[in-house]
């Protein structure tokens, strides 16, 4: 008997299509720049591309190696003879009549990729998502449909473009899962260069499919990034489930069929009863692809770690990373046009790796010092000031960045001074006020930052004063005092700080608000 | 299977069998197998297929074309239907042609010398801009192609 849980589990596949970086398209070698000539139509279009009588592909080899790398990343088993067929379809933008794809050989199978509670922040342990196959295939060219005019236009810029049609098995059973899945794949395809990864521009596209306990499934298309994916998987389960509580199940969930998104709901675009018959055949055109078995080793030396195991090394000994930090430096979102994080893991690194060289063994843990400094003090600097990455890099190199960290370890400037001795110095980089060497010493005497080795005792205990007296909230200063809000010291020393630009050290401070407000 | 030229030459100069032959013989099975059953196109099916093809629709023998279409109908089905034995389903499909293909295994090295070759051998069309695509279209706006809306929007 099933139970309540079961007729009502969720089961979602994806079908994603990812439009390959290669430099020239896939069976011509015109340019492949479908999104970046979107405003010069029909600009990069060969005679073959635009399906002109007589014209034959050629299979251009950067698609099969990018291909296998992806593959190979997806633990694939790789297909080593593969061959097109044509799948026949008529529309506008497909001027062939057929979609040459790898419906019958694909060039890879049999594939997986896991998903971890802790690095993609899942409630579940790890998850195993298997992908049935990778083929290779032709995009179409682009339709726009011009409404007012009762037109179509067509723009061959993105006809015969590299896709990899990917499909994994209905292994998903929640949204957060499969948004996890697709955040994971980007990072793949980005790491491994073989895909700009965006949704936005339509570099890849998802179909996903849903269905509830074991009721055919429904294919949802037209799902153009990660909120219309959450939104409409949500939609149609609950259409799914409303359904079959109606007891119209049999009725009304009885085929497989297709609907689209349109922001709101699901709508249908197809049925059983109106699939479309491709006709498949093999290409006689295409020869197949053969391969060496050698090839698969020698494609999985030349690619990188996976960004699983890189987040693990950062997690521990000697980095000690938080899961944010190693996140950061490992995952490509693609989002921050300042700096990738390729150009970040390599200043951190550079940076570390100085820095041990310098530093004694027994402040091994102070290294934590350099991604405070690299991840939270520079990176927010470098977004506050618009300012990219490795425009620094020749004035304010790793070299430089580690005689900084120095002045901080040897008490020379405190926290605060050297937040704004970093911003002034990255303020006047963009700026370019600075010629040649930034000399650290001078700007600490023109900022006049440097900690004061001795302090004028009376004169401190006369400002700790000032301080309480003009913050004039006795119901603050009894708080600290009882114990109540310890954190609220820190606030009086921060004012006291500011005041003085961060010369004396907060410790100093800290002793005389105890002494005065008497406090333990 | 085919080794050469020659081989296929001699196939088709050999008489095996003829169409009509075909066609006949399955119209006499008995009770008729689903390929053998006649379809009859309609006459708008038949002035859509002559409109596809560009050919005029005024002054045509309509029940002449109608045979025609029907026997080519029947003899497809026939030919969909007929079952294949193990030693005609030998042939790899991966060839796909009369005859096979003799590609060799690439290796990571082949892969790589292949595409820094394809590099330069760029053909005149595939130059960005070398030449006008929508220059052969019969209607075309502000370099794209045109369709009008009802063709591509009533695809079934």
């Amino acid at each position: 008997m099933t139970s309540i849980a079961n007729e009502y589990q969720l089961k979602c596949g994806l079908e994603i299509h990812t439009q390959l970086n290669t430099e020239k398209k896939l069976f011509s070698l015109a340019k492949n720049d479908p999104f970046g000539s979107i405003s010069s139509p029909n600009h990069h279009v060969s005679y073959f591309d635009a399906a002109l009588p007589g014209t034959r592909p050629i299979l251009n080899y950067e698609c099969v190696l990018k291909a296998l790398k992806l593959a190979i990343s997806l633990n694939c088993d790789v297909n080593l003879n593969s061959h097109f067929d044509r799948k026949h379809y008529f529309y506008g933008d497909q001027p062939q009549g057929y979609q040459l794809t790898q419906h019958y050989s694909p060039i890879a199978s049999n594939g997986y990729l896991n998903l971890h509670s802790d690095i993609d922040n899942l409630d579940t342990p790890t998850k195993k998502i298997n992908i049935i196959q990778l083929q290779l295939e032709q995009d179409t060219g682009m339709s726009h449909y011009d409404n007012y005019e009762k037109k179509t236009m067509i723009d061959l810029n993105r006809s015969n473009v590299p896709l990899i049609e990917l499909v994994t098995e209905p292994n998903f059973d929640s949204v957060p899962q499969v948004i996890a899945f697709l955040k994971k794949y980007q990072n793949l395809v980005r790491r491994i260069n073989v895909s700009t990864g965006n949704l936005e521009t339509g570099a890849i596209r998802v179909d996903v499919n849903v269905s509830v306990g074991d009721y055919p499934r429904v294919e949802l298309k037209n799902l153009s990034n990660t909120s219309s994916i959450s939104n409409a998987i949500k939609y149609e389960y609950d259409r799914q489930i409303n359904i079959i509580k109606q007891g119209k199940a049999a009725e009304l969930l009885r085929y497989e069929e297709t609907r689209g998104w349109n922001g709101y709901e699901t709508i249908k675009l197809r049925s059983k009863e109106t699939t479309i018959d491709y006709r498949y055949m093999p290409d006689p055109e295409l020869g197949c692809i053969r391969l060496d078995y050698s090839i698969i080793k020698d494609i999985k030396k030349s690619l990188p770690i996976s960004t699983d195991d890189e987040i693990r090394i950062f997690l521990n000994e000697p980095y000690n990373l938080s899961l944010k930090n190693a996140k950061l430096l490992c995952i490509q979102n693609g989002k921050n046009e300042y700096y990738t994080n390729g150009e970040v893991k390599k200043y951190y690194l550079d940076s570390f790796n100085l820095f041990r060289e310098v530093i004694p063994p027994s402040f091994e843990r102070d290294c934590k010092i350099i991604a405070n400094w690299v991840i939270n003090e520079l990176l927010g600097d470098l977004n506050k000031l618009e300012l990219p990455l490795k425009n620094i890099q020749e004035l304010f190199p790793p070299t430089k960045f580690i005689e900084f960290i120095k002045l901080l370890q040897n008490g020379k400037v405190s926290n605060t001074g050297g937040k704004r001795l970093l911003f002034y110095i990255l303020e006047n980089i963009q700026t370019k006020q600075f010629k040649g060497n930034i000399d650290l010493q001078y700007l600490i005497q023109k900022l006049n930052i440097e900690i004061k080795s001795s302090v004028d005792g009376e004169e401190l205990l006369k400002q700790c004063q000032s301080i309480i007296d003009n913050i004039n909230n006795p119901k603050l200063i009894e708080n600290i005092k009882s114990g109540k809000k310890k954190n609220s010291l820190n606030y009086l020393v921060g004012i006291a700080m500011r005041q003085t630009r961060g010369r004396v050290k907060p410790t100093e401070y800290q002793r005389i608000f105890k002494n005065i407000l008497m406090i333990k | 299977m085919f080794k050469s030229q020659e081989d296929i030459n001699k196939f088709f100069e050999t008489n095996f069998w003829n169409s009509e032959k075909v066609l006949l013989d399955n119209q006499s099975t008995p009770n008729g197998t689903k390929s053998s059953k006649a379809i009859n196109p309609s006459n708008e099916l038949i002035f859509k297929l002559l409109k596809l093809s560009g050919l005029s629709q005024k002054d045509v023998d309509i029940e002449e074309i109608r045979n025609t279409l029907k026997k080519q109908i029947q003899f497809i089905n026939i030919l969909q239907n007929i079952e294949l034995t193990e030693k005609e389903t030998f042939y790899d499909t991966n060839n796909a042609r009369l005859l096979p293909r003799e590609n060799t295994s690439l290796k990571y090295d082949n892969l790589l010398e292949l595409i820094e070759k394809q590099k330069g051998s760029v053909r005149p069309s595939e130059i960005s801009g070398s030449w006008k695509p929508t220059s052969l279209a019969s209607k075309s706006m502000n370099g794209y192609y045109v369709l009008e809306h009802g063709q591509i929007k009533n695809r079934k």
